[in-house]
């Protein structure tokens, strides 16, 4: 698909899975397509990029130059979501756990606001990506791996081996029992322990 | 360490591909030192230099060597084993702890004596990948430019320079003087286009090649023999490489990613076709099969693959076959169709 045939704008950035196809975030705003390719709903937010998107229960996230969006299914509408101001780069939603980063640094909402950066996006370097599995929460930064422990919520640090030239992680994905890295020098598989 | 920390963040800057760099843009705006105290009491999980596998474009095969079991195809960025029993990849070589860094191959050999692998690069610098230990060591160099590499009965190295030939005995690389290899080495050091001088049918399967206006995109560049006959394995600049006999030609197969970086990752259960890897659908571990976005602007870099979690099967998808042709940003799966979100536009695969 290209900007003509209903995209806001040709660069595509961030993709996550609707209910019957795909959220497509966009340098220049976001639209809803079903299985086949076909904009069903949006533009939405077409004032700036769209960074991340992560899908959660009833509710779509929305990480972007607008700040953190939320889309609900029972209000219909993009709101902005209880955050700070500024340019939100990641987010990511499971369970009751939001997160999102700000200047590479790692913010997660509990019930009395959002806390001031955590321990540990300084251990990788401020952090780029956000993934959430079924299991357990990951952050990609520019030297290594953050794994959000579901019990304690604390955040266990994984840096790359120094020197590797591994790094800055783009993505992240578990798969077979290892963590496949996007990275600048390719993709990279770790251990998952 | 708030200094250092800046410096770390502006390395990863240089090296983030142009689309990412709203992130890092923020980061250098904010002063790491007013983050909150760090890991008090938090392990640390290290991950060891031999835990880390890096998968680079392993299609762009610049050298061949064979053993009775395995086709070891070397690349730029790193070797792809193909096991020639089973037609199946196994994991490529790991590239960390020595891998010749920006130092692109030019010539390889199995080595029996040592259970190794010899690579020579451009340079002329002579690399040995011990299979047992996953470790590469740099054993000396040449100075003059590498066209061939084979070892003899005796287990000892043979060179093939722009000058002759070297004999290289154990231990300490020193050449032999007098060196005059037996017919075996010179047939396993040959060059492809003496190779394609000798056999008629193989210079008209190049000739077909180079009519073909998608094969010709990607020059042939190696060979080595097969275990079987007259069989000879042909490597590609971008295709990766095919089994041939003068009876007929397999399809190119190839593993590793596109590009030399990744923009993208994503995991499904299915591959292309249904194939399901290991984990297969809802495994705990995650999907079974990795889809992977390359992150280079156009040219042959540019695309889509996906392998097995196990590594086994590789595919990949070129611009030609309809993949994104700019930098990979995002990817994501879905019960028919994995979704690529490009520089240059959305693209959908259905499975």
């Amino acid at each position: 698909m290209r900007e003509g045939d209903g995209l806001p704008d040709l660069a595509v950035g961030a993709l996550a899975r609707a209910e019957d196809g795909v959220w497509v975030g966009t340098r220049r705003g976001l639209v809803r397509l079903d299985g086949a390719g076909r904009v069903v709903g949006g533009p939405y937010l077409q004032g700036g990029a769209v960074h991340a998107l992560a899908a959660a229960g009833d509710t779509l996230w929305v990480a972007s130059d607008q700040g953190l969006m939320a889309l609900t299914a029972a209000q219909g509408v993009f709101r902005p979501a209880d955050h700070p101001p500024g340019v939100v780069t990641a987010v990511a939603a499971s369970g009751d756990v939001l997160l999102t980063v700000m200047g590479g640094r790692l913010l997660e909402r509990v019930f009395t606001g959002w806390r001031p950066p955590l321990a540990g996006a300084e251990a990788v370097g401020g952090v780029y990506v956000l993934r959430a599995g079924p299991e357990e929460i990951w952050a990609g930064g520019a030297t290594g791996l953050l794994r959000r422990d579901p019990a304690s919520g604390g955040w266990d640090p994984y840096p790359l081996p120094a020197g590797s030239g591994v790094g800055p992680v783009l993505d992240i994905v578990p798969a077979g029992g290892h963590l496949w890295l996007a990275t600048p020098r390719g993709a990279v598989r770790v251990p998952v322990r | 360490m708030r200094r250092s920390l800046l410096v770390m963040a502006a390395l990863a800057l240089l090296a983030a591909p142009l689309g990412r760099l709203a992130a890092p843009l923020g980061m250098l705006a904010e002063p790491f030192g007013m983050l909150a105290a760090p890991l008090a009491g938090q392990p640390v999980r290290s991950i060891r230099p031999e835990e880390v596998l890096v998968l680079g474009d392993l299609a762009d095969v610049r050298a061949l060597a064979a053993d009775a079991r395995s086709l070891f195809v070397v690349a730029p960025s790193g070797v792809a084993v193909l096991d020639l029993r089973g037609a199946r990849w196994h994991p490529p070589l790991p590239m960390l702890g020595g891998y010749p860094p920006n130092d692109p191959p030019v010539a390889a050999t199995h080595d029996p004596v040592e259970n190794g692998l010899w690579v020579a690069t451009r340079s002329g610098d002579l690399y040995l990948h011990h299979l047992n230990s996953g470790f590469w060591t740099r054993r000396g160099s040449v100075p003059e430019a590498v066209r061939g590499m084979a070892t003899d009965r005796a287990g000892d190295l043979w060179i093939r320079t722009d000058r002759g030939w070297l004999r290289l005995g154990r231990g300490p690389l020193q050449p032999v003087p007098g060196a005059d290899p037996p017919a075996a080495v010179r047939r396993a050091a040959a060059s492809l286009e003496e190779r394609m001088a000798a056999d008629p049918y193989l210079a008209a399967d190049a000739g077909m090649l180079a009519l073909d206006a998608g094969a010709r995109r990607w020059p042939l560049t190696a060979v080595a023999s097969g275990d079987f006959g007259d069989e000879l394995w042909i490597g590609s600049a971008g295709a990766g490489v095919r089994r041939w006999s003068a009876r007929g030609a397999e399809p190119w197969r190839a593993a590793g990613v596109p590009g030399t970086g990744t923009g993208a990752v994503a995991g499904g259960a299915r591959g292309p076709g249904g194939a399901r890897g290991p984990g297969g659908a809802g495994a705990s571990s995650g999907a079974g099969v990795v889809w992977f976005g390359g992150d280079a602007a156009g040219g042959d870099g540019a695309g889509v693959a996906a392998a097995t979690a196990d590594l086994e099967q590789w595919w990949r998808w070129h611009a030609e076959d309809g993949a994104p042709r700019g930098p990979v940003l995002a990817l994501v799966t879905t019960a028919d169709a994995v979704w690529a979100g490009a520089a240059d536009g959305l693209f959908r695969l259905a499975r």
